[in-house]
Order: C-alpha cells, then sequence, then structure tokens
C-alpha cells in the first residue's frame, strides 16, 4: 500500500470561491502561486474576529480587548510554530514586502555602509530586490548579483566569489515565484555567515509548499505573505534573529511601538512590537493564524505528493505539444510551471485561457530581472498549483493552449 | 474542430498583429516618445515626421501581445498622411472609446472589443498613448 491520497474533493470543498463560473465554465484557477483561494474557516475567523472580538489591542482594559489581544498573540504564536522560531520573533506585516522593507530600512541603514555590499540573487521577486537597490544607492554601497544558468537554477559554484570580507546582506527566494525554483537556502546561508553577512529569505512561494524551520535553514531573516499561503491579504509575518531584533532601531514611529514616550526622550517597546507602529490588521493576522493552522492540519506530505504529481502530469503534456517550451528546470522545484508558446504572447494566450475558465498569470510575474536573463521579454505563462486543483484542471489548460494556438495562428 | 476567434481577436486585428505595418524606427524624427505597461512589459516606441502639420512619416518599434501590436499598426495607417490635430482626435478617440465613453473610431474598428476585456485595455491603448505623448513634445 502507498502513502494515502490526498482527499482533493473534500478539500475543494472548503473553498467557496472554487464553485465560481467565469465566461461560463468552471473556474479552474491555477494562479495561487499569485494568491491562493482562501478556505471557508479562514474567512470564518476573519469574520468572528469582528464579530466578538473588534477592540483594539494592547491598550484596553475592557474584555474586548483583551480577547482581541489574545487573539493576536495568538495567531503570532501560531505564525511561531509554523515558522519555527519563537513568537518575540516574529513580526506582523502587510506581506513579504513590507517585510523586506522593514530589514532594509531598519538593519541595512544601521549595518550597510558606503563601500559595503548586498548580494541578491538572480531570481528574485522585485520585492527583494528595488528594496536592496534603494538601500545600496541611499547608502552608497554597491549591489551584487548571483546569477542563474539556463535552467533557471542559482549558480552556487559562484557564491564564494561573491560573498566578499564587505558583504553584509545576502537576499535570496526560497522558491522562485517565476519559475519554481528552490534555492538551497540552508547551504547559502551558513555560507553566508561564515563570510560574516546575513541572509534574509523571500519565503512567499515556500510557505505555502514547503515545511519550515528557520533555525534549521539557518538564515537571520524569513519574510512571507498570508496571501499567499491561504490568509486574507494585508496580512504577513518577518521572523528576525532575536538578538539581530534586540538591537535594531525602529523602522516607523507611533502608537504600539514605545515604552514611554516625553519630548525630549522616547524609550522604544521591545521587539516584536517595536516593529509594529499604530493599530496592526488584528483579524487579518488571526485569519492568518486560522490558515496556518489549517494548513498545517493537512496531511503536508500527500498536499506535497499531489502538488508534484499536478506538476508532473502538467509538463508530460505540454511536452507533448509542438511549439511549446517549459522554462525554468532547476533540479528542484516546487508548484510552478511556467512555459512559453512559440508565436504567441504570454498575455494572448492568458486571455484565450482565461475565457475558457483558466485562471493563469502572464507575464514576467515581477522578477525582470530572470526573465530578461532568460532572453523572455514577454515574460511566461506560468501555472500554479495547490492542494485543490485537480488532473482534469490541468488537462483543460493544456486544451487551453491549443485552442490558443488554433485561433491566434489560423 | 474549429471555433470562430473569439471577439477580442477579429482577422484583421489578427492579421496586423502578423504583419505589423510600417514597423521600424525612423532615422531622422522629429517627435518620438515610448510607453511601457509596467503590468505585462509591452513596450513602444514611436517616431513621426512632421511637415507642414502634417504626418509625413510614421515609424515604431512595438513589444508586445497581439493586440498591442495590431493597436500600433492600425493606428499608424489610420494617421500617416493625415493632419497632426487629426492624429491627435484619432489617439484620443481610440481612449474614450476603449474606457467605454465613445464610439470606435472607424479605421480602428478592430480595437472595439477591447473595451470588453479590462485586464486588455492598456494593450490597445499604448500605441496611443505614445502617439499623444510624441506630439506633445
Amino acid at each position: 500500500m502507498g502513502a494515502p491520497e490526498l482527499d482533493v474533493a473534500a478539500v475543494r470543498a472548503m473553498f467557496p470561491a472554487l464553485g465560481l463560473s467565469v465566461h461560463g465554465r468552471p473556474l479552474a484557477y491555477l494562479d495561487s502561486a499569485s494568491t491562493t483561494q482562501k478556505p471557508k474557516v479562514v474567512l470564518d475567523a476573519l469574520v468572528r474576529g469582528y464579530e466578538t472580538a473588534c477592540a483594539n489591542v494592547h491598550r484596553g482594559v475592557h474584555a474586548l480587548s483583551v480577547a482581541a489581544t489574545e487573539g493576536y498573540e495568538g495567531a503570532r504564536a501560531n505564525v511561531a510554530r509554523f515558522l519555527g522560531g519563537s513568537p518575540d520573533e516574529v513580526v506582523f506585516t502587510r506581506g513579504t514586502t513590507e517585510a523586506i522593507n522593514l530589514v532594509a530600512e531598519s538593519y541595512g541603514r544601521a549595518h550597510v555602509r558606503a563601500g559595503d555590499r548586498v548580494l541578491v540573487s538572480g531570481l528574485e521577486h522585485h520585492s527583494n530586490l528595488v528594496p536592496w537597490f534603494r538601500l545600496c544607492q541611499a547608502v552608497g554601497a554597491h549591489l551584487d548579483v548571483l546569477p542563474i544558468d539556463e535552467a533557471g537554477a542559482l549558480e552556487l559554484e559562484r557564491l564564494d566569489a561573491r560573498l566578499t570580507p564587505r558583504t553584509r546582506v545576502v537576499a535570496v527566494s526560497h522558491v522562485s515565484n517565476a519559475l519554481g525554483t528552490v534555492a538551497p537556502v540552508a547551504e547559502i546561508a551558513a555560507r553566508a555567515r561564515a563570510a560574516g553577512a546575513v541572509t534574509v529569505v523571500d519565503g512567499a512561494q515556500a510557505a505555502p509548499h514547503l515545511p519550515l524551520d528557520v533555525r534549521k535553514l539557518g538564515c537571520d531573516f524569513y519574510a512571507f505573505s498570508g496571501h499567499k499561503a491561504y490568509a486574507p491579504t494585508g496580512v504577513g509575518a518577518l521572523w528576525g534573529r532575536a538578538e539581530l531584533l534586540d538591537a535594531m532601531p525602529p523602522w516607523q514611529g507611533g502608537g504600539e511601538m514605545i515604552a514611554s514616550v516625553a519630548f525630549d526622550a522616547i524609550t522604544y517597546a521591545d521587539p516584536p512590537h517595536r516593529f509594529e507602529a499604530g493599530t496592526p490588521d488584528i483579524f487579518g493576522a488571526m485569519a492568518l493564524g486560522a490558515a496556518l493552522e489549517w494548513l498545517s492540519g493537512l496531511d503536508r506530505a500527500a498536499v506535497a505528493r499531489h502538488e508534484a504529481a499536478l506538476l508532473a502530469h502538467a509538463e508530460g503534456l505540454l511536452d507533448a505539444l509542438p511549439g511549446v517550451r517549459r522554462v525554468g528546470r532547476a533540479p528542484e522545484r516546487a508548484a510552478v510551471l511556467s512555459f512559453v508558446v512559440e508565436g504567441l504572447h504570454p498575455h494572448d494566450v492568458g486571455t484565450i485561457l482565461d475565457l475558457e475558465g483558466v485562471a493563469v498569470r502572464t507575464g514576467h510575474h515581477c522578477a525582470e530581472p530572470a526573465m530578461t536573463r532568460l532572453g523572455l521579454e514577454g515574460g511566461t505563462v506560468r501555472a500554479s498549483f495547490a492542494p485543490y486543483n485537480t488532473f482534469e484542471e490541468v488537462e483543460r489548460m493544456v486544451q487551453g493552449v491549443l485552442r490558443a494556438q488554433e485561433v491566434l495562428t489560423r | 474542430m474549429t471555433q470562430d476567434p473569439p471577439e477580442l481577436y477579429p482577422p484583421e486585428l489578427l492579421e496586423h498583429g502578423r504583419h505589423p505595418r510600417n514597423v521600424g524606427r525612423l532615422a531622422e524624427p522629429t517627435h518620438s516618445a515610448r510607453c511601457t505597461n509596467p503590468l505585462c512589459g509591452d513596450r513602444i516606441t514611436l517616431d513621426l515626421v512632421v511637415q507642414d502639420q502634417v504626418v509625413a512619416k510614421v515609424g515604431y518599434e512595438a513589444r508586445g501581445c497581439t493586440v498591442a501590436v495590431a493597436a500600433a499598426s492600425l493606428l499608424s495607417e489610420a494617421v500617416l498622411g493625415r493632419p497632426v490635430a487629426e492624429a491627435q482626435a484619432l489617439a484620443a478617440g481610440l481612449q474614450a472609446a476603449v474606457r467605454g465613453e465613445a464610439e470606435t473610431p472607424e479605421a480602428l474598428l478592430p480595437l472595439t472589443a477591447a473595451a470588453r476585456f479590462p485586464a486588455r485595455r492598456r494593450c490597445a491603448t499604448l500605441a496611443a498613448e505614445a502617439l499623444e505623448k510624441a506630439l506633445q513634445r
């Protein structure tokens, strides 16, 4: 007997949006790398927060405020468990982008000086590139790039040469949103540490697919977004190593992040609250906690097998189509499939697929340097998978590609 | 099984997309502009030679989808040899049509359906934006 299979029908039944029709066809949602659909249990947690505990956190003595605070801090503990860190190392943010901006603005401004270097990978989403570009420009530091090869894998053999004595930060995606490449983060972090640099990981695509343990990864900061992991948009988290967070200055000022305030002296709160100025997304955070609990409650190994099987099925069918070329063939990949169709622009393919009810992402996926490196000026068509996807949906996508070839090249 | 193409892709648009007219940068343009759509990476650089308030020459380099390329091609044909004011009216008219505020100008009818595809409106108007921008200079 093999390992138990994922009950995909049961998973689908948990997601209200999967019953939608678009353009008169049942929705085949193959764009979870952009944002996942949300299970009912998460939507319920969001509404329940507003209905039963709608008050501000860390302020009131009244019962609702206590309930809100407990729910919010309970969600922080959920995130910590999910990442393998401790709750006081978890800062709630709007998402991955804000988390990385926080590190660049706070840690970066304090530690990266003129003439220092920041190393980013050639795979990065703009969210783990633009903040470092801006930091380097502001302080007079240099931005180095760890290149990718034709397959879309990081050229690790070039890593040591790029880890100079002046390298302060290494920024890398755990999983590439554009190509699905899984980066060997533990190895990169170990080598970065040996060279005296901290490692900042963009975990936006990894969080929904890989079991995470920041201590085993050995990184210093790990950022992810709730909305790509079945939670609402607008909330995410940054994990930072305690001793680093302790020494970091605030990056935004306001309420919630202070210990005491006078006109001539301000004492800031300890982490994580030091980095959470203003009223946070209290109920979004609670829903994020519920989402991570929901995800952790699935048979993660069965989910991974299902996603890998969907990927393999799609790859097999696309490889059999003349004129279709898959992009991103790194040895280790998560549930992301990028491809181009000869003679057709990804945008046009995406529109034809949409008319067939199949939702995919097209374009450069906010990873323009990676697309440029691979000579894909129009970007790619990207299908991405989640436990609620079916083999039939994959087949509908492939039929849609055939249809696009038929109508656009006639 | 051959089905009709979806309404976004009428035959004339597909034909312009495959065989765009007036392609290429001009050697000595009097007006030029570049427009990009960061959403999808579409990019057009448009050159004009205006003589006596008439569009005497037009050329462009377009990188983009079928709709963006066809729109550039159709617009280039429509404005060539026309007075500048007419060219500007065409560009403005197309943008108004795609916003759903006007009828599509006769010469640009194959782009009519773009108004009903919100995600593709900008593809249809990028060349018109470039034309307006070039003529403002």
